[in-house]
């Protein structure tokens, strides 16, 4: 039985809500479509309750799933960090959105919404937090700000155990909890001196530029521009801010063109990892062979592929495919790349999601044409 | 205290019976110390058929460029760019407030100047005054553009500060202007870019 069937027939068979009492409620919906990803996902409305992360536990336990459309005017702020914790936990993306029956039971998602105070503090959880960007194929954008933090709230969640009446009275407690959850989630701690700044009844409201900088919204829908750099003796076009490790490079090395996918993490086994999944080194051999790079609508073939080990600023694993000159020549004018295997199956689909990677926009094709004039010589 | 809280997740880098040593560098762009004129590393960018490096301080107040127009000249430009408190053509520090750019008139086309070593070396430079120029759109709003010797380009690798001597601008009772048509170097130049600068002319 295929996957899509079991979804179709989960969202079919028990739609609406699967939990619901005082507070947030968590839905799971559909759109009705057939597909893998993209047409089902978790509604979470209402405030934020001390009894909120256990529905969330609950929910996750009858088959709830992401990614998770946040619409909520904030609640208990432990609460909201206990519930981001739970969303990373549970592997889920968070968005920001509203969502509404368009038949029968079918939903959509809709423009507005918004996820504030607490809430921006749970949308942290997400394992890709999407603000003000794409989502579901929809181009919605949703509000997010944050709250002054109440950091005598804070405080009372660990004062039964760990602080003297001394400690409670230190405000670095206070920081040093929320900074420390701040870097569990990969956020930048630059937000807690945002927050920290507001004066009473301030809010503050991310642009989609601070979003990225301070990495309350991660890169699945974000731009990642392309820039120069230089590699060795020559010139290499990268995506990504610096100091981005995983990204997509550009270059060439004497007569031959090559597209690497770059990656700052992997298991012990070595093998390149996402924030959600590693790939096999077996799978990525395999799915090479035979494939085909696709640069925006163009595909072309791949000669062969190398992977590399622990290279300098970071780089865990680079992947570089030798592909024609005109792959290369192609890129500005495309937004992303993707890679088609010989073979379509569930399994080969899913290592060749190696080499998706997606910009945002289109960029200045004069950084390729000084990419192929200044190739790597040895 | 106006730190960047960065400095919470470098210190998490060390384990905690160890120290997370900061290079000077970072100390500066994350501003445990002092200083905002601090110069991030080299953007390499495309500047007509050709390239330029450029680099922006911390600050977002001054920037440096090079590139060239034709290899066959041997000149390399070098721009110091200044934005202005107000955005428009005038600068201010301590000693002078809002000069306009067109009392910046040298006397002289050529200014002795030096590329700053650490350590207290330095070679001389002599760099030609080329123009004043605004360029709003990026936020600079007076710059200096001169032209140096493909030799003395080559020697901006390990220097950390172009200096002029402000006496040596021969600018009538504007002396002060020194400091805006001097500029930091950061780190991180090697001769492979200032190769690659020549070989990208515009």
């Amino acid at each position: 039985m295929s996957l899509r069937f079991v979804l179709a027939a989960f969202l079919w068979l028990s739609p609406g809500a699967i939990v619901h009492a005082e507070g947030m409620d968590f839905k799971f919906v559909g759109n009705g479509g057939n597909c893998y990803h993209g047409c089902a996902w978790a509604i979470a409305e209402g405030e934020i309750t001390e009894e909120t992360p256990a529905k969330f536990t609950e929910f996750v336990k009858q088959g709830g799933t992401g990614p998770i459309m946040l619409k909520s005017t904030g609640g208990t702020v432990t609460s909201a960090m206990k519930l981001a914790r739970l969303i990373r936990a549970a592997g889920m993306e968070t968005m920001i959105g509203t969502s509404a029956p368009y038949y029968n039971n079918w939903y959509e998602p809709k423009k507005g919404g918004a996820c504030t105070d607490a809430c921006a503090i749970a949308f942290l959880g997400g394992t890709q937090r999407l603000v003000g960007l794409k989502t579901l194929n929809h181009e919605l954008s949703g509000r997010l700000s944050f709250d002054r933090l109440n950091g005598a709230e804070i405080l009372e969640t660990i004062a039964e155990t760990k602080l003297t009446g001394e400690d409670l009275l230190q405000e670095q407690v206070e920081i040093g909890l929320f900074v420390n959850f701040l870097l569990e989630m990969g956020i930048s701690s630059e937000v807690y001196a945002k927050m920290a700044a507001l004066a009473p009844g301030g809010k503050f409201e991310p642009s989609d530029q601070e979003a990225r900088d301070l990495r309350i919204a991660t890169t699945v829908d974000a731009e990642h521009p392309w820039r120069l750099d230089h590699l060795a003796s020559g010139l290499m076009a990268r995506t990504g801010e610096r100091g981005e490790i995983d990204g997509l490079w550009a270059f060439c090395y004497k007569e031959t063109f090559l597209l690497a996918r770059t990656f700052s993490k992997a298991n012990e086994a070595g093998e390149p990892c996402t924030d959600d999944f590693c790939y096999s080194v077996d799978g990525i051999a395999d799915v090479f062979e035979g494939a085909k790079l696709n640069v925006g609508k163009m595909s072309y073939p791949i000669r062969y592929a190398q992977t590399l080990r622990d290279m300098s600023d970071g780089i865990k694993l680079l992947v570089s495919a030798a592909v024609p000159r005109q792959a290369l020549e192609s890129l500005p004018a495309a937004t992303q790349v993707t890679m088609s295997p010989a073979v379509d199956s569930r399994v080969m689909n899913a290592a060749a999601t190696i080499f998706k990677w997606e910009w945002g926009s289109e960029f200045d094709p004069r950084i390729i044409d000084l990419v192929l004039k200044n190739c790597v010589s040895g | 205290m106006d730190i960047s809280t960065e400095v919470f997740s470098f210190a998490s880098t060390a384990s905690p019976d160890e120290f997370a040593y900061m290079t000077e560098a970072h100390a500066a762009e994350l501003r445990v110390v002092d200083d905002p004129g601090a110069m991030k590393p080299w953007d390499i960018l495309p500047l007509a058929s050709g390239l330029m490096i450029e680099s922006r301080s911390v600050d977002k107040q001054k920037a440096v460029r090079f590139f060239c127009l034709s290899r066959e000249t041997g000149r390399v430009h070098v721009q110091i760019m200044n934005a202005s408190d107000d955005g428009s053509q005038r600068l201010t520090n301590e000693y002078a407030q809002g000069t306009l750019d067109k009392f910046f008139f040298p006397r002289l086309g050529t200014f002795e100047s030096e590329l700053r070593y650490p350590e207290a070396k330095a070679q001389p430079l002599r760099l030609s005054f080329n123009r004043v120029l605004s360029e709003p759109e990026s936020g600079f709003h007076v710059n200096f553009d001169f032209t140096m010797s493909e030799a003395e380009f080559r020697a901006v690798p390990g220097a950390n500060h172009l200096y002029f001597w402000p006496g040596h601008a021969y600018v009538l009772d504007v002396n002060f202007w020194g400091q805006f048509v001097a500029s930091k170097i950061p780190a991180r130049m090697d001769s492979i870019l200032t190769q690659i600068v020549l070989d990208n002319c515009v």
